[in-house]
């Protein structure tokens, strides 16, 4: 009688429910804007800009935001956080992680600005984790609206960045989409007599 | 396939020695740490004197720590002020820390405090890495995030004299509270034989409150010249470093680490580390054990060292 009490009453706590709430994917964070964005525009070809804190990143940005405005498309803001390596201890790792992902957000509201002041329209936000050429290939391929991938090359003769070596070298056949490559020095002007 | 090691004074097994250090490897390039406190302890296993691994555990933390800085280095996240300080502070440390070592080896007492401290401190981080490893398992299950850090709530040397700005760090302080932690570190390194990351990060992260991307970076930099520091020491003041027995090993750590860094990407972290706990809290255990039985010889016979 007491066991079946006890057990009526709530000693089936001890044993874990299985339906346990479905982890908190990181999707749901607020500054990403693909799944709380309620205002994305749809049907509209969009412009991918892969933000990282190169400053010839900013010109591909400008530039990808005055070509969506005057060709009616739109301008997604890509930013991946890169697995980290926190050594010894887990928490290290964790908050490591933490701060990658509270830099790169920080990062895309910067762009997002530069974007908006540009366009007048406020981009697609995204933040992906993983490694950043695979997590690009695979937005690409999920994403049919995304038609042209924008990138930046440094204009001081250091040669390009990773991401274009790899996409005009060993992988420059598997991107769906045309990649256009912006010089990072050209001045406001310049991007609007181009645009 | 044995080979006499000149300063540890015994005969070894080649093939045996470049699987301790291969094993170290793997475990180093696999979670990204120096691997010289599971070396100094496996190499006392295999009848190494206390004093020999130690000082050539310090001779590999060198070479595990210029291999793990590079990836740092090149994405700029060595701040190399604060690692200057930090250094300044290791090289006072771990002088000060071979000095008490050949103390300690005067008064013959130099094994016995090796082992005491491995198994106090292999101990506590083999139980830490543990409970770690299994809270994290336990939250992912439940689907929890990780609570975030509270950034300056009392950065230490905020009151302190001496105040540096660190550019990379975004940090105003006092260079006292990153000397001390430099020369904490420094007196175990040169003790233990290890580079001290287990501390320094922690302390990096929460005594001096540095943005988390420089911290590992930042202290590979310095245990570098640090761990180069005792190791030059020790050979020339103690005569604890092995050089044959150092170079096997290398080249058995360079093997493993690259398995290590490959495997590392394919398994589960959170499992892996705790093994990786599991097999420190063994270390630690066979320590102690060690300590408390009754030996196979009853005494030991020893010369002082007539240097």
């Amino acid at each position: 009688m007491q066991i079946a009490q006890w057990a009526a009453l709530g000693g089936g706590r001890f044993f874990p429910s299985r339906e346990a709430p479905p982890p908190s994917a990181p999707e749901a964070d607020p500054v990403d804007g693909r799944t709380t964005l309620a205002s994305k525009p749809q049907g509209r070809r969009a412009f991918l800009v892969v933000v990282d804190d190169s400053p010839e990143m900013t010109a591909a940005a400008r530039f990808a935001a005055r070509r969506a405005a005057r060709s009616g498309g739109r301008v997604a803001l890509l930013s991946v956080v890169e697995p980290v390596d926190g050594g010894h201890w887990m928490f290290v790792g964790n908050l490591m992680a933490e701060e990658a992902r509270e830099d790169a957000e920080r990062r895309l509201q910067q762009v997002a600005a530069t974007v908006h002041a540009c366009s007048g329209e406020r981009p697609e936000l995204i933040v992906r984790e993983g490694s950043l050429k695979e997590q690009l290939f695979k937005l690409i391929e999920e994403d049919d609206e995304i038609s042209i991938l924008v990138l930046g090359v440094a204009a001081n003769g250091e040669g390009p960045g990773p991401l274009v070596q790899s996409l005009t070298g060993k992988n420059a056949g598997k991107l769906r989409i045309p990649v256009t490559i912006v010089p990072g020095d050209l001045s406001d002007a310049e991007l609007e007599a181009l645009t | 396939m044995d080979i006499y090691l000149p300063v540890a004074n015994l005969t070894e097994n080649v093939l045996l020695l470049f699987g301790v250090g291969g094993l170290v490897g793997v475990l180093s390039g696999m979670f990204g740490v120096g691997g010289g406190f599971l070396l100094t302890p496996l190499l006392i296993f295999l009848g190494i004197p206390p004093t020999v691994a130690v000082g050539t555990g310090a001779n590999q933390v060198v070479g595990a720590s210029v291999s793990g800085v590079l990836a740092h280095w090149r994405r700029g996240n060595v701040d190399v002020k604060m690692g200057m300080v930090l250094l300044l502070g290791g090289l006072a440390g771990s002088t000060l820390g071979v000095w008490l070592f050949a103390l300690l080896r005067q008064v013959g007492q130099v094994e016995l405090v090796v082992q005491i401290l491995y198994v106090v401190m292999l101990g506590i981080i083999g139980g830490l890495m543990l409970f770690e490893s299994l809270q994290q398992i336990r939250r992912r299950r439940g689907g929890r995030r990780p609570k975030s850090r509270k950034m300056h709530r009392h950065a230490w040397g905020q009151n302190m004299p001496f105040k540096v700005r660190f550019r990379r760090s975004r940090l105003y302080i006092s260079v006292i509270p990153p000397f001390a932690i430099g020369a904490f570190v420094g007196i175990l390194s040169a003790i233990m034989g290890v580079g001290g990351g287990f501390i320094m990060v922690p302390a990096m992260i929460y005594l001096l409150e540095m943005p988390t991307a420089v911290v590992v970076g930042t202290s590979l930099f310095q245990i570098i010249f640090v761990a180069a520091n005792v190791t030059w020491l020790q050979a020339s003041a103690n005569h604890a470093v092995d050089a044959v027995l150092a170079v096997i090993l290398l080249a058995g750590g360079v093997v493993g680490a690259q398995f290590g860094a490959r495997i590392g990407y394919k398994l589960n972290a959170e499992q892996m580390r705790s093994m990786l706990a599991l097999i420190v809290l063994a270390v630690a255990g066979k320590l102690l054990f060690d300590l408390v039985t009754r030996p196979a010889d009853l005494y030991s016979l020893g010369l002082p060292p007539t240097a």
